[in-house]
This record gives C-alpha cells, structure tokens and sequence, in this order.
C-alpha cells in the first residue's frame, strides 16, 4: 500500500509509464458479459454487477457526494444496458464504456436535483478490512476527500482506486488529458494544504 | 501525522447486497418494459428541450422582424396636369382622341392623338 500511497501524493509526471497503469483482469470478464448481453443474454448483467459495480458506485458516490444519488446513477447504467440487450454494438474497452455511463448518470442526476437539496450522507472511506482501528484516519480522509471540488474527488477516484491512465479518465469524464491530470494535481495538492503537510 | 499514514490502505465505498438486488431488479423489470416513445424520450432529453425552446424563439422572433410592416416615407406626388381642350380645337378631333381606346392604340391612332394634343394647353394649377 505504501507504493500505492506514494504514488497517490506525488505529483503526475508526464509522460511516465508508471502513470499508465494496466488494463484490469476484470476487462476481459466485462467484455465477455457484455457480448452475452448482447447477445440477449439478460443474465450477464449479474456478472458485469460483480466485476465493476463498486468501481461505478464509487465515480457516482464521489460526484454527486450522496449514496441515495449514486446508487441512482448505478440503477441508469444498468437499466440502459438491459434495454439495449440484444443490440449492444461491438465495446473496445468495456470499462470505460460502463464508467462513462457511470460519470454521465451521475452528471444527470446531480442536474435533477433540486437547489438547496441536503445530501442524504456522506463520501465515506473505509478502514482496511484488517486493520479495523484505523477508523478515525478513514473518517478523517472522508472528510478531508469531501472538501475537495466534486470533479477533482472523482479523479482522485479513477486515478487512486480504479487505477486507470490520465487517457482513460479524461476519455471517461470526457476531458482532454491534460486536464484530468492537472485536477489531480490540484486535487493532491488541496489534500495536502488540508492535511497539513508542506509540499 | 504524515499523510501515506492518513491514506495507506483506505478502501472506497462497497456497493451492498442490498443495493444489488435493487439495481438489479429495477435492470430486469426494465428489460421486460416497452421503451417509451420516441417523443417522450425526445423530450426527456434537457439539452433537445433547450434546443427545441432556442429555435422556437428564433422562430417567433424572425416572425416578429419580417411580418412588421416597412416603414414607407411618403413624398408628395406631383399632381399629372389635367389635359384640357385647346383652345380652338377641332371638336371632331377631340371626339375622336376621346374615343381612341384607353391602352394600346395604333400608329395611326397615336399620330391622331398627337395632332390633338399639339393644340392642347397643360394646366398646372
């Protein structure tokens, strides 16, 4: 994790392959599902729930900043995918086909909303599952995380826990490169202003 | 407290069980439905109904713009003198320049007619 974390504070180095993280295992099970749904194969919508439904909760959760709006967001995705079962073209890279989905849906939902609305809850981090007491530092990064602008929190999503490139975020929340690395620095840089630590 | 501490091993929010039973369900219930019509969805769509709304009032607005009648500067017209018998005309002449047709009349017609009017006098009161 230490790799992971050092990796989360530093800032983005261009060009770098160490910022281009590889293609998950779970894209070959997605791109399997999702040419069984389209197939008309309804059941593959269980398998593409196991293989990225955190990953899609997670992007909602973080820009819309509420549970009840991003599981909202989550239903859309796959509402849409089981009515265009049966006619879902050929999909490149399955991953970024369902989390821009996922960023899109949350984008429409936080248009529903109405002004002034409160948020039913939270961004919450967890603590490590095997590390339990750790859950003040959870609630305390929760609460720095929610402080952050809600396109900065998602980046910082994609990049730290979906791993996914620069190129990839920017193609998911539909930005050039070069801005969804420069929110993550911005993002890293707040969260060190919030935190206390010199640069 | 150093920062890695604050973030080493943070694990994002895990969808419920719970949650996806109800996605999913909603997902299944949803394949079984007919899609909505396309006019409804057409119109579901904030970004069709803000273009929709923008062209419509380009519409009424062009509407506006070109059915305004044109503003016309009236100039006074010169009132056409009045012809008027020549003193002295020929009457028989005269009588047969007022039964000359109203448009259209022959050479020899014409030359008739300018034989009269050579004799007439333009009144411009």
């Amino acid at each position: 994790m230490e790799a992971v974390d050092a990796r989360l504070l530093a800032e983005p180095r261009y060009g770098d392959n160490c910022w281009v993280q590889p293609t998950s295992a779970s894209d070959s099970v997605l791109s399997a599902a999702l040419a069984d749904l389209a197939r008309g194969r309804l059941q593959a919508l269980d398998a593409i729930w196991d293989a990225i439904a955190s990953d899609l909760f997670g992007l909602a959760l973080w820009r819309t900043g509420s549970r009840n709006d991003a599981e909202e967001a989550v239903q859309e995705v796959f509402v849409r995918l089981a009515r265009s079962a049966g006619r879902l073209p050929a999909i490149a890279r399955p991953r970024a086909y369902l989390l821009t989905m996922a960023h899109r849906a949350a984008v429409d939902v936080v248009r529903r909303r109405r002004p002034g609305e409160p948020l039913d809850s939270a961004v919450e981090l967890l603590a490590p599952a095997l590390d339990p007491g750790r859950a003040a530092d959870a609630e305390r990064a929760s609460h720095l995380f929610l402080q952050l602008p809600p396109k900065h929190r998602e980046v910082v999503h994609l990049k730290h826990f979906v791993d996914l490139s620069f190129a990839e975020i920017g193609q998911v929340i539909g930005v050039p490169t070069f801005t969804a690395a420069s929110r993550y620095r911005l993002a890293i840089r707040r969260l060190r202003e919030l935190m206390g630590v010199e640069p | 407290m150093i920062v890695s501490d604050q973030l080493a091993g943070l694990e994002p929010p895990r969808v419920t069980e719970e949650q996806r039973r109800r996605v999913l369900a909603a997902a299944y219930r949803a394949a079984g439905e007919p899609l909505p019509a396309l006019v409804n969805r057409l119109w579901g769509n904030r970004r069709l109904r803000l273009a929709w709304a923008a062209a419509a009032l380009v519409l009424a607005g062009a509407h506006v713009f070109i059915s305004a009648p044109p503003v016309v500067t009236v100039r006074p017209v010169a009132t056409l003198p009045a012809v008027v018998s020549p003193r002295g005309a020929d009457s028989d002449l005269m009588a047969a320049a007022r039964a000359l047709p109203a448009s259209g009349p022959r050479a020899s017609d014409r030359r008739l007619l300018q034989q009269v009017l050579e004799g007439t006098t333009w009144d411009r009161s």
